[in-house]
Formats: C-alpha cells, sequence, structure tokens
C-alpha cells in the first residue's frame, strides 16, 4: 500500500485512477490540475504521483519540473493520449518520469506499471535542484 | 441524483460539458481576428473528449475526434487558416460527437454517414499536402512549427541535428549554430536528450544533446546546411522542407515534438535557451478560462434545492423561537436566540450564493442560435454579449432561457434587416444584436439589443384595431402602443417562418418573466432598433417585502416595487365611473382594495393604508389596514395544487405560525379588472 497522488484535468480518467488504486489497497489523492497538484506535493510526502501531461493551465510536464525544483518530487508516471499530436511522453520521462502510460489503458495495466515503479527507489529529491 | 461514481458516467457529464464549451469556443472564431485561444480551447477539448472517450470505450467517439484534433492542430501551428466552414464543421462536428455519446445510452446508433461526411469536408479543408493520417498511426506528425503562418515567400524546414559527440572539444558551442538558426527566420527549438546515457557510461565532455527545430524561413535550404557547414561531419543532420515534402514523418521517436528544457543541469551541456512551446503557451493563454473550474465541486442542483429549502424551514423556526422567547420573558434566552438570529442570517446568506451562476451559460447558448438562424434567414448578424459574469439564482437562470430564446429569435426574425435592405438604409450589413446583463439595485437587468428596423407602431396599431383589441379612435401614447404586443392572441409576423411565429407570442413571454417576478420594457426607434429590458429578481427563494395587513391577515409586497405610503381617509375615497382613483399629489392614482379583492369580512378603519406600487410604469395602490413595515422572508410555494392562482406568487410563514401570502402584482392587477398593464383598454381619465 502507497499513498498516490493523481493529477489529471479530466474528472472521469481521476475517478478511473482513483477506482483502480484504492481496490488495490492505495491510499489516493487527487488534483486537478498541476497547480494544485503540486500544492500538495509541497505539503505532504507521497510515494507515487501520477499525472496527465496535457493539462490546461499548468501541465504535467511544468508539475513535474516545479516539484524537481522544489525537492519534493517523488516517483512519477506520466499518463497521456495515444496517437496525441503533443507527445509530451519523452520529455516527461526525460524530466524524470520513471513510466509513462498512455491511454487507452486497462485497470491491470495501470496496476502493473505501479507496482513496477513502487518495487524501485525514489528519486533522489534535492539532487538536481537548479 | 448525487455525483456518480461511475467513471463512464462521469466521462458522459464531462462530454457533455467539454461539448458546450467547444460550441462556445468554434463560434468565437471570426474571420480576421485572433483566435488563437479559441483554438488552443478546442484542441484540448477535442484532445479530452478523444483520450478519456478511448479509455472507457467511446472507441469510435475516440477515432473520431482524432480527426477533429488533427485538423485542429493545423490551425493551431498556423497552417491552416481558420474560416466560417472550419467553424461549421467543427460545430456538425460537436453534434456528431453527442450524438455518438447519445448512441451509447440508447442503443440506437448514430449516422455514422454523417460523420464520415464530416471528415471528408474537414479533410477537403486541409493543406493539399497535409492530408491527416489515420488515427491508427503512431507516427507522430510534423513538430508545431512557428506559431505565426508562413508568409507566401518564406518555408517551413524541419530540421534534425545530432551532433558529434566530440562537438564540444571540438571547440564548438552548440547555442552559437542555434542562435544562426534562429537569426534566419521563425524558429522553435527542442532539445533531445534521449541518448543522454547512464551516469556510470557517460563521458563528461561528450555532448549527447540533439536537436528538433521547426524554422520558417525565407533564406532557402542552403542558408541553413551553411549554419552547419563545419560540424557536419560525423554528425547527423537532417533538413526536410515541411509543406513540399508533407508531414510524412520518418524519423525516430526522437522527433517527438519535447519542450525545450529550462534548466539543464541533469544534461551534460547546457541547453539551448527554450522557445515558447506552442504547449505551454497555449495552456497559459487559457488559464483565465479554464483556471477557476478546477477548484470546484460539482454537486448536483436538487441538493442545493434541498438545502434552500431547509435553510426557509430554519429561518421560520428561528422567527418562532424568537416569538416564543419573546413571550416567555426568560431574559436568559434573548442572547442565544439573537446569536442564532445572526447565524441563521448568515447561512441563509451562504446557501443562496451558492446558487448563483453568471448568466455567461445561458448567454453563450445565443451564440448558436444566431450563427444558425442568421444563416437559415440569409442574414449577417453579430451577437455581443456584455456582463456575462453577472450572477443570479440558478432556478431564475433555468426558466430565463425560454423568453430570451424566444425574444432573440424576435430579433433575427422581424428586427434585422436582409444585408441589401440595411445597406439601402445606410446602415452596415451586419446588424448587431447585443445581450446584456448588469445588477440595478436588488434586480438584474437583462437586455435584449438590436439595430434594426424598429417597431412599426402604425402597423401594430393597425393590428391592434384590426383584432378588435382596441377602438378604432383610441388616443394612445407610443408606450402604450408598445405594450398591444404584449396582448394575448397579438402577433406581428407578416408570415410565419420557421424561426418564429408559432403560436408563442409575446403574451407568453411577459406571462414567463412575470412567474420569475420580473417586469418586461420595450422602448424602440423607427430605423435604429429596438431594446427590450428584463428586470429581474437576483432570487427566487427570498424577497424582501413590505409586511401589510387587513383584518387578522399578513400580506407582503414586494419592498422594490413600492413607491410610498399614503394614508386614505374615508372622504377621500372618490370613485369615478366605477373606479377607485385616489388624488396623490395632484396625481388621480387608481387603487385596488384589497380587503374587497381576498373578500376579508370586518370593518375597515376610519384611516386606511394606501401601498403606491410601481407596475409595468403605471402608479397604482393597494389599500390596506396597517402597513407593518419591512420584511425579509423566504418564499414558499403554494404547490402545483394552487398554480393556478394568479394574485399571489408564494407564501411564507410568520414568526407566529400565520401564513403570509405573497402578492404578485401583474395578476392583482389582472384580477381586479383594472388592465393597467394595458392602458389601452382602460379610458384614460
Amino acid at each position: 500500500m502507497a499513498s498516490i497522488l493523481i493529477i489529471d484535468d479530466s474528472p472521469s480518467i481521476r475517478l478511473f485512477l482513483a477506482n483502480a488504486l484504492s481496490k488495490a489497497g492505495h491510499e489516493i489523492a487527487a488534483a486537478p490540475g498541476g497547480r494544485q497538484g503540486f500544492a500538495a506535493l509541497r505539503k505532504r510526502r507521497f510515494d507515487l504521483v501520477i499525472t496527465d501531461i496535457f493539462m490546461p493551465e499548468s501541465d504535467g510536464i511544468e508539475t513535474i519540473r516545479n516539484a524537481r525544483q522544489a525537492g519534493v518530487l517523488p516517483r512519477v508516471i506520466a499518463i497521456s493520449s495515444k496517437d496525441s499530436i503533443m507527445n509530451l511522453l519523452p520529455a516527461a520521462k526525460m524530466l524524470g518520469a520513471m513510466h509513462t502510460i498512455q491511454k487507452p489503458f486497462t485497470a491491470e495495466q495501470l496496476l502493473e506499471a505501479v507496482s513496477t515503479v513502487l518495487r524501485q527507489p525514489p528519486p533522489a529529491l534535492a539532487a538536481s535542484t537548479g | 441524483m448525487k455525483y456518480s461514481h461511475n467513471p463512464t458516467e462521469t466521462f458522459l457529464q464531462e462530454a457533455a460539458e467539454l461539448l458546450e464549451q467547444v460550441e462556445g469556443n468554434a463560434l468565437e472564431i471570426m474571420p480576421g481576428m485572433d483566435c488563437t485561444e479559441s483554438v488552443n480551447r478546442l484542441f484540448r477539448a477535442f484532445h479530452t473528449i478523444k483520450g478519456s472517450g478511448s479509455m472507457f470505450g467511446f472507441g469510435e467517439v475516440a477515432a473520431f475526434t482524432h480527426h477533429i484534433e488533427t485538423a485542429l492542430d493545423y490551425v493551431r501551428v498556423g497552417r491552416m487558416a481558420t474560416s466560417p466552414e472550419l467553424v461549421a464543421l467543427l460545430l456538425a462536428a460537436r453534434d456528431h460527437i453527442a450524438a455518438l455519446l447519445a448512441a451509447s445510452q440508447t442503443g440506437k446508433p448514430a449516422d455514422a454517414e454523417a460523420g464520415r461526411l464530416i471528415i471528408e469536408e474537414l479533410r477537403a479543408l486541409l493543406p493539399k499536402e497535409a492530408e491527416p493520417e489515420p488515427a491508427q498511426s503512431t507516427t507522430p506528425p510534423p513538430p508545431p512549427a512557428a506559431a505565426e503562418p508562413a508568409t507566401a515567400a518564406a518555408q517551413a524546414y524541419r530540421i534534425l541535428f545530432r551532433p558529434n559527440i566530440n562537438l564540444l572539444t571540438a571547440g564548438t558551442d552548440p547555442r552559437s549554430l542555434l542562435d544562426e538558426l534562429r537569426g534566419l527566420g521563425e524558429c522553435t527549438v527542442v532539445a533531445d536528450a534521449s541518448a543522454i546515457p547512464a551516469l556510470s557510461k557517460i563521458q563528461p565532455d561528450g555532448c549527447y544533446l540533439a536537436w528538433n527545430v521547426s524554422l520558417v524561413t525565407d533564406k532557402g535550404e542552403s542558408a541553413i546546411r551553411d549554419v552547419f557547414m563545419f560540424v557536419e561531419d560525423g554528425a547527423e543532420l537532417r533538413i526536410e522542407a515541411i509543406l513540399a515534402a508533407g508531414p510524412a514523418a520518418s524519423d525516430s521517436a526522437a522527433a517527438a515534438p519535447a519542450p525545450a528544457l529550462p534548466e539543464a543541469a541533469h544534461a551534460p551541456v547546457a541547453a539551448p535557451s527554450p522557445q515558447a512551446q506552442p504547449a505551454r503557451a497555449s495552456a497559459k493563454e487559457s488559464a483565465a478560462a479554464a483556471g477557476n473550474k478546477s477548484s470546484s465541486v460539482r454537486v448536483a442542483s436538487e441538493r442545493l434545492d434541498l438545502l434552500v429549502n431547509l435553510v426557509g424551514e430554519l429561518v421560520m423556526t428561528h422567527s418562532r423561537i424568537s416569538q416564543v422567547a419573546a413571550r416567555a420573558g426568560i431574559a436568559n434566552l434573548d442572547t442565544p436566540v439573537e446569536d442564532l438570529e445572526r447565524i441563521v442570517a448568515s447561512i441563509r446568506d451562504a446557501v443562496l450564493g451558492i446558487r448563483m451562476m453568471p448568466i455567461a451559460t445561458t448567454f453563450s447558448r445565443f451564440k448558436r442560435l444566431v450563427h444558425d438562424l442568421s444563416a437559415e434567414l440569409g442574414k449577417e448578424i453579430d451577437l455581443r454579449i456584455t456582463g456575462e459574469e453577472t450572477e443570479l439564482d440558478k432556478t431564475v437562470l433555468d426558466q430565463l432561457g425560454d423568453p430570451l430564446v424566444h425574444l432573440v429569435r424576435n430579433s433575427i426574425d422581424h428586427a434585422i434587416e436582409s444585408p441589401e435592405r440595411r445597406e439601402r438604409a445606410g446602415k452596415p450589413r451586419r446588424g448587431t444584436i447585443h445581450l446584456s446583463a448588469s445588477h440595478e439595485g436588488s434586480n438584474v437587468v437583462v437586455t435584449i439589443q438590436d439595430d434594426g428596423r424598429g417597431l412599426d407602431l402604425d402597423a401594430i396599431r393597425a393590428k391592434a384595431i384590426d383584432r378588435k383589441l382596441i377602438a378604432p379612435d383610441a388616443v394612445l401614447s407610443q408606450k402604450e402602443i408598445i405594450n398591444l404586443i404584449f396582448l394575448p392572441g397579438f402577433s406581428t409576423a407578416e408570415k410565419v417562418t420557421s424561426v418564429s411565429g408559432r403560436g408563442v407570442g409575446m403574451d407568453v413571454v411577459r406571462r414567463q418573466v412575470e412567474a420569475l417576478r420580473g417586469t418586461i420594457q420595450i422602448s424602440t426607434q423607427p430605423g435604429a432598433g429596438t431594446t427590450v429590458a428584463l428586470s429581474l429578481p437576483l432570487t427566487l427563494a427570498i424577497i424582501e417585502g413590505q409586511l401589510l395587513e387587513i383584518g387578522h391577515d399578513q400580506f407582503i409586497v414586494p419592498m422594490s416595487a413600492v413607491a410610498e405610503n399614503v394614508e386614505l381617509e374615508a372622504v377621500e375615497r372618490t370613485s369615478r365611473n366605477g373606479r377607485n382613483l385616489v388624488p396623490v399629489r395632484g396625481e388621480l392614482i387608481p387603487y385596488i382594495r384589497l380587503r374587497d379583492l381576498f373578500e376579508i369580512r370586518g370593518q375597515a378603519p376610519a384611516i386606511e393604508k394606501i401601498v403606491i406600487v410601481h407596475h409595468e410604469g403605471h402608479r397604482v395602490g393597494l389599500v390596506v389596514d396597517r402597513v407593518l413595515g419591512s420584511h425579509q422572508t423566504v418564499i414558499q410555494s403554494l404547490g402545483r395544487f394552487y398554480r393556478h392562482i394568479e394574485v399571489t406568487s408564494g407564501a411564507t410563514i410568520m414568526g407566529d405560525g400565520r401564513v403570509a401570502l405573497i402578492l404578485d402584482l401583474a395578476g392583482l392587477v389582472r384580477a381586479s379588472g383594472q388592465s393597467l398593464g394595458h392602458p389601452a383598454l382602460a379610458p384614460r381619465s
């Protein structure tokens, strides 16, 4: 069981993620956007962040970067759409996302990715400030 | 009724909201105007529909939406201009997606042919070389080029530069190369760090970065090659002319547009300073639009209604308690009862505040209406909207839609002339309908203003005479003639069109507005336009009223209508021509004896009070026994059973448990047969 923060602007995706993850016994917090997600990250420590990449206002890339700069970046799984014109998953990986998932995905695929990532150590938080 | 816990249902709600945004944003696209933000918002909405749709089994929706997303991306990056055709297709696409989603609910298949046609027409709009790839393709399309469309002579290039790993030790600063490229034209640089090895294998002075560059320049390919002249050795350099060669992306995944990294501490060399990324920039641009939404909680309106009702009960229970406390004469009770009053008042205001919603959603429906109807009628009409942030109670908003639709349709159909006719009249070809909302005291005034032909007063008069609504020799002011159109059975439509003239007349509009405790006023200037102003209460749940008493019965009249209170002595009562009239400062004012109207028994006091109220620009007196003062109260509906009673708009329970009726002025005037709203019917005194 891990504490997981979900950041996605789409309520249905948030719900889907929260349902699947809480059924698997994880403790879930959700934020509807990057700004709120970053605020949550500053408040408490999470084992894992699952964030959408393409969001209005503060997108996933910016959120990961902010969290990294603030030294509060936990493990990250980035989500994006398949065939998206805005394929930002490579960028997310570059910034420290440990895993990326493309929509559509199933609950099983999600849980598999989550357990893979949770087996890995969290990134060294203060390593790359600046 | 509660918010669904099923992601699929949530998606359907979400999609409905997104589609509503799509409509609004599509209609904001105007030729010759900067509509970057609208396009970005459209792109994002379709993107979410596609992504979430694919998650919850709406594969058909996702596949269809992919084409729309692709087309919008061409617009976003400046490779395709917006056009009325595109707007029409986006709206059609929106409708088709709605149909596909509805089909999943009803089980009836949507019209697949319609979807195919939309995609085909959309494809025809795309730049010739830029056929959209099929939805299943995993090939990333070209990275967004410069945000501004290329000029005629300019050519867009896609450049991949993966330098020799020894670039830095050879003494070249890659940033200078990129700066040179920027000097050639509009340029977007994206660093590709995918080749950076694990730390243990890294060569400290190696250059592992590659760069994807989108460049729009009129200098030609050789100018680009010149930049890399001295570093081509051992490097990978690919230069593609995008528009000429088409978007067939042959590059590896490395070509995916990754955003430039603002901080490069983890990269072996300093990455080039980032260009504004389309994704990031657009995110910021639309922040204003999407910003507030994310911090809100959605609640079914039934729950709010329940809360409002409970607060109503609370308010009434409180006033009962305070009366009981006063009668019991226990001094210790005073302070807690006063505290309770303060808290109850705060709760009431807070709860009513929750139901307040900006009128923007109601207004935005009209963009589509105006767009579609003006096209159908061959008219050119712009819709201008102001004051859309004005807030009204949701219940008022919900019931405001119908009358507004009717009024706007009237303006489109009857008021705004055809472009040719407007030109002949020396007016701009395009007509304008202006919807606005603003606060005026405790009311909100919604106006529908057009610059059309104005009301034809002579025609109205003639029609009223024809319909035997007025006597042929009646002397009427302009205002009175205008008010004739509110009479039941009056319609100014010369012919029945699909737009209006379906038997719903202005009388229905007026009734709908009055049901909201609102008033309606029309002013017109022949040839120059018409303005319809609806004055509406902020909320239906609460009323600031004046408490009146006749015998032992109490009544409440809306404070906003009260002009003054005067005394009526028995000797002053005059009945002229069977009408009750009282002189107030030289003006004869008709009055209604509520004691007679409600058939209240008992003797009236020697000196009665007259409450003078405004009703549709006229002054009317209401004769009562006593005026008890102002009273703010929560309105309770009398229920469906008493719906037909038009003299009251509801009731409230007083502190002592008595019921006070809330008077409906329009209904009162009608019921008392004074026809003050239709002065033409009443003999002028």
